[in-house]
């Protein structure tokens, strides 16, 4: 909800927490998805009283939320976000528990050449849906690469690049990447930062919102429910794309329309899809343990950390984490409607606390948070070397999201590429003889067009 | 704030992109191998990042893309650098002075930073302290460092 501050960094500073009570994976998991979907619908308070997208996929909201709130219905167009989101998160909730089991089964026949290329696509689709540059995203997924290495080598036991440093040996705890590259940068970033004229922001007015335009926008936010998950379960993709394809389509199916002026449509379009989106994107994260966002990416890592292997197996070594993830997503719906539509004055005066309040309790919480996974000086040193790195990244627009997967799946790739070579004799045809690799290669070809004909759909958007 | 022209500035990040890939598989080569390395030893890996990290250097620095970033002067890290110094700082003091100490000065100086007045910074950083101590160390039993005489 709060510009700037994501469910990336959010889970960033829980997670160390979490980590040092002991808490079950489940239960991390659970909460950490309910962040995650949360702040989908989080982020459209600020995105319709402030003109300011939390993040990337609420910046379409903005178009119709903020035009409601000026003519002094944004307590209509926030109930319609809350109604939306409601309806995209709990039908997604039901393919994701009818489709995730049928991809397990297909998944079950990959060895270690079909991983190999599986993580290869996840790295090709991820970099590619990056904004900016792919040769750009393609270096920061190396760089993820090159952190991973560090520490012994799963493999031969050997230690890589320590440097006689006794607390690298067990290389570089994900969480601490995660919290330097994308918190610490963020405060930084945010120091050159004048705060936001919060004064700017919409009066919220009543959420009283008729049963027609409830009917109303049923259709769209059904529509935009079924292509945000299909969106989501890409990997790579998610509700940023999401939002924009759904909020095009139906501005192109509705005629006459209002939207860009204010049309209770274009709330429900973008909020449907972007919620349905971040459900979906729990299918390759859990079946085939390839995460579609950076927010899945550090999620992976979570269960990578709690010993749980994501992936076909999942379903059968870790039911408790699958169905209790899925359970918990129809009671964290309704519990988001619920909650939300009393208590959308309180969360919108929380945008109003100062920013120096909130940015102290983040870098305190991330502070703490370094410490506190391994007790040691030399981690919150780590959050400070790689905050000026992701700094200097983010300037240069290179994408984070990479680094992220890099060094979650770093290990995976390295030891699955290191088998398959062993079993082929050094032979990479391998990586080319099963139809389940030829599938992937295709599929990663076409990953590397896609964004040209989404971003061509996005300046459509943007033009009209 | 100073422009630099286009495409110069993603030609720099080539280059140190390049200077890294070269250190990392430098460093690659003082791996100590077994008898057995298999196929793709331990050291094979890091040359292989290494490399395409050098090939996609060179590929930047022939094609940059069209972006240009502002150099930040002097300036802009004015509020910066004290951040990174206080960090350190923290790190340095908490074996020390144990969570509470470290954290208060820490604290402090970054609500400085973001615009509160000196009031302000000191209620915050002691309150946002403690509430952090009283959650962490007695509720949830996790320490944040004691300090040289809490020991």
């Amino acid at each position: 909800m709060l510009p700037g501050i994501g469910p990336v960094n959010a889970i960033a500073v829980l997670f160390p927490i979490v980590y040092t009570l002991e808490v079950p994976p489940a239960t991390v998991m659970i909460l950490f998805a309910g962040i995650y979907y949360g702040s989908q619908y989080g982020n459209s308070i600020s995105s319709i009283l402030l003109n300011v997208p939390g993040t990337s996929a609420a910046a379409v909201t903005t178009i119709d939320g903020y035009a409601m709130a000026k003519k002094g219905l944004g307590g209509k167009a926030l109930a319609m976000s809350a109604i939306a989101s409601f309806i995209g998160g709990t039908l997604s909730i039901f393919f994701l528990t009818f489709f995730a089991p049928k991809l397990a089964e297909l998944a079950i026949n990959f060895g270690p050449a079909e991983y190999t290329v599986l993580m290869v696509f996840a790295f090709i689709a991820l970099s590619s849906f990056s904004q900016g540059s792919l040769l750009k995203a393609t270096i920061s997924a190396f760089l993820g690469l090159a952190i991973a290495a560090i520490g012994i080598d799963s493999t031969t036991g050997v230690s890589r690049l320590t440097f006689g440093m006794m607390e690298l040996y067990d290389g570089i705890d994900f969480i601490v990447v995660v919290i330097g590259f994308f918190a610490v940068s963020e405060i930084l970033i945010m120091l050159g930062q004048k705060e936001s004229n919060q004064s700017q922001m919409q009066p919220l007015t009543s959420l009283w919102i008729t049963f027609k335009e409830i009917t109303e926008s049923l259709a769209t936010s059904l529509r935009s429910c079924f292509s945000g998950f299909l969106i989501g379960v890409l990997p790579g993709a998610g509700g940023t794309i999401a939002s924009f394809i759904a909020y095009a389509t139906e501005k192109k199916i509705l005629r006459p329309n209002q939207f860009g002026s204010g049309d209770l449509r274009g709330v429900a379009a973008p909020e449907s899809a972007n919620n349905s989106a971040s459900v979906g994107s729990f299918i390759p994260l859990l079946i085939l343990g390839v995460p579609g966002s950076e927010t899945t990416a550090v999620m992976l890592g979570g269960l990578i950390s709690f010993g749980i292997k994501p992936g076909p197996l999942l379903l059968e070594t870790s039911p408790d984490v699958f169905w209790g993830l899925a359970a918990s997503m129809f009671i964290g719906n309704l519990f988001l409607i619920i909650l939300n539509l009393p208590l959308v004055g309180l969360f919108a005066k929380i945008l109003q606390t100062p920013r120096w309040i909130l940015m102290s309790l983040i870098t305190m919480l991330c502070v703490v948070g370094a410490y506190t996974i391994n007790g040691s000086e030399f981690d919150i040193l780590l959050i400070l070397i790689f905050g000026l790195v992701g700094y200097f990244l983010r300037r240069a627009d290179f994408p984070l999201a990479p680094i992220i997967l890099g060094v979650v799946l770093g290990d995976l790739i390295e030891t699955n590429f290191r088998r398959a070579m062993i079993y082929s004799s050094g032979d990479v045809i391998i990586f080319f003889e099963s139809n389940i690799c030829l599938t992937l290669w295709v599929l990663a070809v076409v990953s590397l067009f896609a964004p040209t004909l989404i971003n061509s759909i996005q300046k459509k958007v943007h033009s009209q | 704030m100073k422009s630099w022209g286009e495409g110069g500035a993603d030609r720099l990040s080539a280059f140190i992109i390049l200077g890294f890939g070269l250190a990392y598989g430098y460093a690659g080569k003082f791996i100590q191998v077994g008898f057995y390395n298999g196929d793709i030893g331990p050291h094979h890996w890091i040359f292989m990042v290494a490399s395409v990290l050098v090939l996609l250097g060179f590929g930047l620095i022939l094609r940059p893309t069209q972006h240009q970033f502002e150099i930040e002067i002097w300036e802009d890290w004015r509020k910066r650098l004290p951040l990174v110094t206080v960090i350190i700082i923290y790190s340095v003091l908490l074996p020390y002075t144990g969570f509470l100490g470290a954290m208060i000065v820490m604290m402090i100086v970054v609500a400085k930073l973001f615009g509160a007045n000196w009031k302000q910074a000191t209620l915050c950083s002691v309150t946002l302290s403690l509430l952090c101590l009283l959650l962490f160390d007695h509720l949830l039993g996790i320490s944040l460092g004691r300090g040289l005489w809490l020991k």
